[in-house]
């Protein structure tokens, strides 16, 4: 099966459900299709929840949701040994992690320690219980939703953990035409009724392996390296880009690349993941209100080479 | 947008105002240009000076036109290039300039400056003073331009104008023109109120700068009128009044102007313990360029030596005084017998012992009323002695006997044959002496001079001399001297009065008279052991030089280097009467024709540089075949950012080919074949597309090109952007476009 046209029908697939964010919809893609996870920050009621269970019906693969509370346990989530009275012995009950996505609503909602035991599954792809290892299955992804820090009864998400998710998007309010669409075609019928898979799990596991394949030229390797070295002596940032946000900065940018049906990734990749994949691993200086307005200016400002890198 | 606006107007300014602005100000530049008439002669200098400053203009008003950033820089760049080509194109290779033009330059720009201090206005047209006029107002030019586009631009402008109206007057000191100063101001008043009316404060009728301005050009009309005594006074300002000898002036041009005064006056009287009247000397003139005699500028080692004289110890030496009471003299040198000794008694004010030629000068004290006891050296060498006399010579004489390059052959070659008969140096002086006073039959005219381009004192008038053989004191001692030098003789050429006539006994010592008309030049030539010893070869004044030979008549031992004076009543009238004292130069109108011929094909040629350097870069691009596309993109990059288009170095290929698209025209099946090229072969892991895409690249130009405007195809041609370099990184600004 095509990569290109397996994907093309995943997000016509998604965008039957959400309508008027095909952004939305490639970054989550782009993330399922790099194994990396996905933190989307928004008001409530901006289809967050829509999003990403569209992307787990599209693709055929087990979909679980978690209602992060504050009285959520982290054994909810990894899973519980119970003693089973008739054989005698401990028997392991998965929690909700063991899924190929999973969808993690108002995850800023939970403590911090219900939090971590996610954020720990999502770095290992395993959960540890009673002394038992057991592997997540894979394709693995986490698709968090996240309220905005202001909003009542939450916990900030400390930015170690925010550094776990490879990129960050909000949804954003539908324009006026989107939102007349929408009221019209949801008040009778349920589109996820009509949603139908468009690609098998095995397909899914080929288009990772395909994505992680596509090639990195040297020059836009380096790209990547000097935009997060921007990022760190920047005056307008006080926390600079992690080493892993560059790791998954170039994850990314392949996905996009096989997405688009290239074989390899272009300067353009990786700035136009730049938005999603940088800001929410910055902390910007007292004073300075968008973290986005400078990672515009720093790729704006970074120059891209050329031709062959030296290596150093 | 992430380019600035280069601004090519000036502030709130349209451009057929701005056209206006321009045209009025050069009006104003060209008839302020008139004024310098009276502070140089000719009427050549202005052509070369005019096609300066109209290049200078042209250069800022093209560059403007084509929105360049850095105007002045590079019309002041342009500016010295032609002058350059005009005044030293010799130094040029291949119409660059070497580091011979700057010395050349600066030779011209020192040798002006001399120029300018030793002589007095009106000077002639030489070529270092066109050279600095010229290079003035092309400066002047480029500061206007500049002027204008600033904000202040009138008042600012105002100043400049004034300033270069009084410029002429303050050298001159003569009364400026007043329909000058009319005319001008009436510009100046026009340019005020174009740009006042503009503005939105001030309303069109009463423009208070306007009435402000009219007030002051009525007031400035009407001064001179009611008040008598400015003319007097601004005639008298700068220039000192009359002198014999002023200050910081070439005596030798002096010497021209104060022997053609008609009235004689007594200039001193003097008693001396010398057996014969002695020369009395005022000024030593060493440097000789060719036009005329001036004082040696940088003193040799013989000449910091010259006072402490060094004198054979076999030669007879007596310390002599001779007392010296100025009348009718005002000068800032006095006249000294020959050598003098430091120590001069009587002397009031502040006086400086020259010990170049010896003689006495002063910044600020007055020869009037003075009254001094000189010491001076009676040298008593015999004829065999002098002969005697080695005629090699160490290096610190040289400066005495240089000549200029262009001396014409016949000068020298008459000093060979007049000396033929010579075997040594003072023989040599002794033929040279005689021929001219006799045996070359020599005739002292006043009139002979009258004829053109018989004024001076130059190589040329010296040859001419040898053949008319009729002149006065300054030819005679100019021929000597270089004929002299010519036959290796250390030679220079003294100023001062001649003897005078006797007019009674003062204390057991003779009196003598010495009045205006004894204004004199006479050649020194030096022998080693003796010193600078003076020469008479001016017929019919004073008596020859000679020295005591114990074979010949005793009693034309005259005991010492000064000759003897005839006492007969013919005497003195040594005059000149020549017209401009200044050495005309060789050829303002050849300057003027050669900067013509030279302007032209060299502003092309400085125009086609940038062009011509793009030109080999894209040719280069684009022969490096090999199937890379590197070359062609880098090639598309220059030639958008050539038209006016934003290229950045930190735009990936598709951001840049997105903002190419935009443009109107732009063949984009071609831009977008290119592009995929282009990133595959950056980008992926093998490039595998044939050939490189010149025929896409082609295309592509042609499609920019076609999409040009006319002044964006002139920019792109004559001032491309791209030679400056590789393209810098735009500053980003929020609310613009991301790079993709």
């Amino acid at each position: 099966m095509e990569f290109e046209t397996v994907a093309r029908a995943i997000l016509a697939n998604i965008e039957t459900v959400i309508d008027g964010k095909p952004e939305a919809a490639e970054a989550a893609l782009v993330v399922f299709l790099a194994e990396g996870h996905l933190l989307i920050e928004d008001v409530p009621g901006v289809g967050k929840t829509v999003l990403a269970k569209a992307l787990g019906r599209s693709v055929s693969c087990s979909v679980r949701r978690i209602q992060f509370t504050p009285d959520l346990l982290p054994s909810d989530i990894t899973g519980v040994s119970v003693y089973n009275q008739v054989e005698r012995e401990f028997e392991f009950k998965p929690g909700a992690v063991f899924a190929n996505i999973v969808i993690g609503d108002e995850i800023n909602r939970a403590s911090p320690k219900t939090q971590s035991a996610l954020l720990e599954a999502m770095e290992e792809r395993q959960v540890t219980v009673d002394g038992t290892t057991y592997v997540l299955a894979s394709p693995f992804t986490v698709v968090a939703t996240q309220n905005p820090y202001e909003m009542e009864g939450t916990y900030a998400l400390p930015e170690a953990q925010r550094d776990r998710f490879m990129a960050r998007i909000s949804m954003g309010y539908p324009d006026a035409t989107a939102e007349l669409a929408m009221v019209r075609g949801r008040d009778a019928e349920n589109p996820f009724d009509d949603l139908e898979p468009v690609a098998s799990i095995e397909d899914v596991q080929a288009m990772i392996a395909t994505a992680r394949a596509v090639h990195v030229s040297p020059p836009v390797e380096q790209y990547a390296v000097d935009i997060a070295q921007a990022t760190r002596v920047d005056p307008d940032l006080r926390l600079g880009a992690s080493p892993r946000a560059t790791l998954q900065l170039l994850r990314a940018a392949k996905a996009r690349a096989a997405v688009q049906g290239r074989e390899y990734v272009l300067p353009d990749d990786v700035d136009a993941l730049v938005p999603v994949v940088l800001p929410h691993r910055l902390l910007p200086m007292r004073g300075v209100s968008s973290v986005e307005d400078v990672v515009h200016r720093i790729v704006a400002e970074t120059p891209v080479p050329a031709g062959a890198v030296q290596p150093s | 947008m992430l380019r600035a606006d280069p601004g090519r107007r000036a502030p709130g300014r349209s451009t057929r105002e701005t056209w206006f602005d321009h045209a009025v100000l050069a009006l104003a530049l060209v008839l302020l240009l008139t004024g310098f008439g009276t502070i140089v002669t000719g009427n050549d200098w202005w052509v070369t000076t005019l096609l300066i400053a109209l290049m200078s203009g042209l250069t800022c008003a093209v560059l403007r036109g084509l929105g360049f950033r850095f105007v002045a820089p590079v019309a002041v760049v342009v500016e010295l290039l032609a002058l350059a080509w005009i005044f030293v194109p010799e130094t040029l290779s291949a119409f660059l300039p070497t580091l011979d033009t700057v010395r050349g330059l600066n030779h011209l720009a020192y040798t002006a400056r001399i120029i300018i201090v030793e002589e007095r206005a009106p000077v002639g047209a030489a070529e270092p003073i066109v050279l600095v006029v010229a290079a003035s107002f092309g400066l002047i030019v480029i500061v206007a331009d500049l002027l204008l586009q600033t904000r202040r631009a009138a008042a600012l402008i105002g100043i400049l104008l004034v300033a270069v109206y009084a410029t002429p007057a303050l050298i001159s000191g003569e009364t400026p023109s007043v329909w000058l100063f009319v005319s001008v101001a009436a510009l100046w008043l026009v340019l005020l109120r174009s740009r006042t009316a503009t503005t939105a404060f001030v309303s069109r009728g009463s423009s208070p700068a306007l009435v402000l301005g009219g007030g002051a050009l009525v007031a400035a009309m009407l001064f001179p009128v009611v008040s008598p005594d400015v003319g007097a006074v601004a005639t008298g300002w700068g220039k000192p009044p009359s002198t014999v000898f002023g200050r910081g002036i070439n005596p030798m041009l002096e010497l021209g102007q104060n022997l053609r005064r008609n009235s004689s006056v007594t200039a001193l009287t003097y008693t001396t313990e010398l057996r014969s009247a002695p020369y009395l000397k005022v000024a030593t003139l060493r440097d000789f360029s060719g036009k005329t005699w001036r004082p040696a500028t940088t003193p040799g080692l013989m000449d910091q030596n010259e006072g402490q004289v060094v004198l054979r110890s076999d030669i007879d030496v007596e310390p002599v005084r001779t007392t010296v009471s100025i009348r009718n003299l005002r000068s800032s040198m006095l006249p000294v017998p020959y050598p003098a000794l430091p120590n001069v008694i009587g002397l009031e004010g502040a006086w400086r012992f020259n010990r170049v030629g010896l003689t006495l000068s002063s910044e600020t004290a007055d020869s009037r009323g003075q009254t001094y006891t000189v010491t001076s050296l009676d040298r008593e060498p015999t004829a065999e002695q002098m002969r005697s006399i080695d005629s090699f010579i160490g290096s610190s004489v040289e400066p005495y006997l240089v000549l200029p390059a262009d001396m014409p052959e016949v000068i020298a070659e008459t000093a060979r044959k007049v000396t033929a008969n010579a075997d040594n140096n003072y023989d040599r002086a002794m033929a040279l002496q005689a021929w001219f006073r006799s045996e070359g039959g020599f005739r002292y005219s006043e009139t002979a001079p009258v004829a053109d381009d018989y004024d001076g004192n130059g190589v040329g008038v010296i040859a001419k001399f040898l053949d008319v053989k009729a002149g006065y004191c300054v030819h005679f001692s100019s021929a000597m001297a270089v004929m002299a030098r010519s036959l290796g003789i250390p030679a220079r050429i003294a100023v001062g009065y001649a003897p005078g006539s006797p007019v009674g006994q003062r204390n057991g010592d003779t009196e003598y008279k010495v009045t205006s008309d004894d204004l004199h030049a006479w050649p020194e030539l030096y022998f080693q052991g003796v010193g600078w010893v003076q020469f008479e070869p001016t017929t019919s004044i004073g008596s020859a030089t000679a020295f005591f030979e114990p074979a010949s008549d005793p009693t034309s031992d005259t005991g010492g280097a000064a000759p003897e004076t005839t006492t007969g009543g013919t005497r003195g009238a040594d005059r000149v009467d020549s017209g401009t004292p200044t050495s005309s130069s060789s050829s303002p109108a050849q300057t003027a024709s050669r900067s013509a011929l030279v302007i032209v094909p060299g502003l092309l040629l400085v125009c086609a540089v940038p062009w011509l350097v793009r030109w080999v870069r894209r040719q280069w691009r684009l022969s490096r075949g090999g199937g890379s596309v590197d070359p062609l993109w880098r090639e598309l990059e220059d030639l958008a950012r050539d038209h006016g288009i934003a290229v950045s170095a930190a735009d990936t290929p598709r951001g840049f080919a997105a903002r190419l698209r935009r443009r109107p025209g732009i063949d984009v099946t071609a831009l977008d074949a290119l592009l995929r090229r282009v990133e595959r072969e950056r980008f992926a892991r093998d490039a595998d597309v044939d050939g490189n895409g010149l025929a896409d690249l082609r295309a592509v130009a042609r499609s920019i090109r076609a999409g040009a405007g006319k002044r964006e195809r002139l920019r792109a041609t004559l001032l491309p952007e791209s030679i400056a370099g590789r393209a810098p990184v735009l500053r980003f600004e929020p609310g613009t476009e991301p790079a993709t």
